[in-house]
């Protein structure tokens, strides 16, 4: 707990999903409290102090393209957790549904293959996906990332 | 009719009169007093004359000399606040509650359900070596599970990052 370490590392420790203590929740619900809420907060709206982005008028967007939608299944908290693909994709329709409108679900097939997919730093992937959106005329919400 | 009336109710004061004085020989003027005393005595020792909730001390429960032991605390890393000041799910004065936490599951023994918990730190004043340092860790992977790591200062998300005590919240059922 109160092992030092260097700022950055700490902040990329702060973004990466919170801990489970086993894998025992079910519902997309429950596991959306265990495994990304500890970051990302119960609204939704991350802390930009951490470094966290919010879900409402960017996580719909982002959804909304190719780039995106690769970029998304390799934030920090789908990458650390210990679900399977199947509920990934449960949890990510369940923030769909709560932050946007609720198109653009993924199946498990998608999330299978997506993961897969590299794509090297993901701060400087978001970057590209934030500019993707842009040339298409759309502008989210903005990335606290120090 | 009248006649029948006074007949019945000459009988039934007759009757009470004899009822009166045969009690009265057979019990003292004080018998009545001394078994009410009696059964006040007996109850407030078989039945507690107070309704109590033990739940209301559950958060003691594992005794004293284990605190840690308390079923919130299953995936615990830090000191409890209770033991300055703050309790088990406030920060103490002075300090602020983190914007980031560590999520755990655990299952609360009353009702055999398991319970999300929020752990999170409390920033801004310095730890007190002397608090009570709870290490559950329950669910915990080593470091490069990065996402399933708490040994963590999670006041990194807030202004002020020093780390004071974590608090163990229910955030919802892990149904």
């Amino acid at each position: 707990m109160m092992k030092q370490a260097l700022l950055a590392s700490l902040l990329v420790l702060a973004t990466a999903a919170p801990g489970v203590a086993g894998n025992t929740a079910t519902s997309p619900r429950a596991n959306y409290v265990l495994h990304c809420s500890g970051c990302h907060g119960m609204q939704g709206l991350g802390t930009v102090e951490g470094g966290i982005p919010a879900f409402p008028n960017s996580v719909g967007y982002i959804v909304s393209i190719e780039s995106g939608r690769d970029y998304v299944m390799h934030v920090p908290g789908v990458v650390g957790n210990n679900m399977t693909n199947a509920q990934i994709a449960e949890v990510m329709n369940y923030i769909l549904d709560q932050w946007s409108d609720g198109s653009g679900h993924f199946t498990e097939a998608e999330v299978t293959r997506r993961r897969a997919v590299p794509v090297g730093d993901v701060v400087i992937y978001r970057r590209k996906v934030v500019e993707d959106l842009r040339n298409l005329g759309v502008e989210i919400a903005e990335y606290p990332w120090p | 009719m009248t006649r029948f009336i006074d007949r019945f109710l000459k009988r039934l004061d007759g009757a009470t009169e004899a009822n009166i004085r045969s009690s009265a020989r057979r019990n003292g003027r004080r018998s009545f007093l001394a078994r009410t005393g009696m059964a006040l005595l007996g109850a407030a020792v078989s039945v507690p004359v107070l309704p109590f909730d033990r739940r209301a001390f559950a958060s003691t429960e594992g005794g004293a000399a284990d605190p840690c032991s308390y079923w919130r605390h299953c995936a615990i890393d830090g000191f409890l606040c209770e033991d300055s000041g703050g309790s088990l799910t406030s920060c103490p004065p002075g300090s602020s509650v983190s914007a980031v936490s560590w999520v755990g599951t655990c299952s609360n023994p009353d009702d055999g359900k398991d319970y999300l918990i929020s752990y999170n730190d409390c920033c801004g004043k310095p730890f007190i070596p002397s608090a009570t340092f709870c290490n559950n860790n329950k669910g915990e992977r080593p470091g490069y599970r990065m996402g399933l790591y708490n040994d963590i200062n999670w006041c990194t998300a807030n202004t002020d990052k020093g780390y004071h005590c974590t608090v163990s919240v229910v955030v919802g059922l892990a149904d």
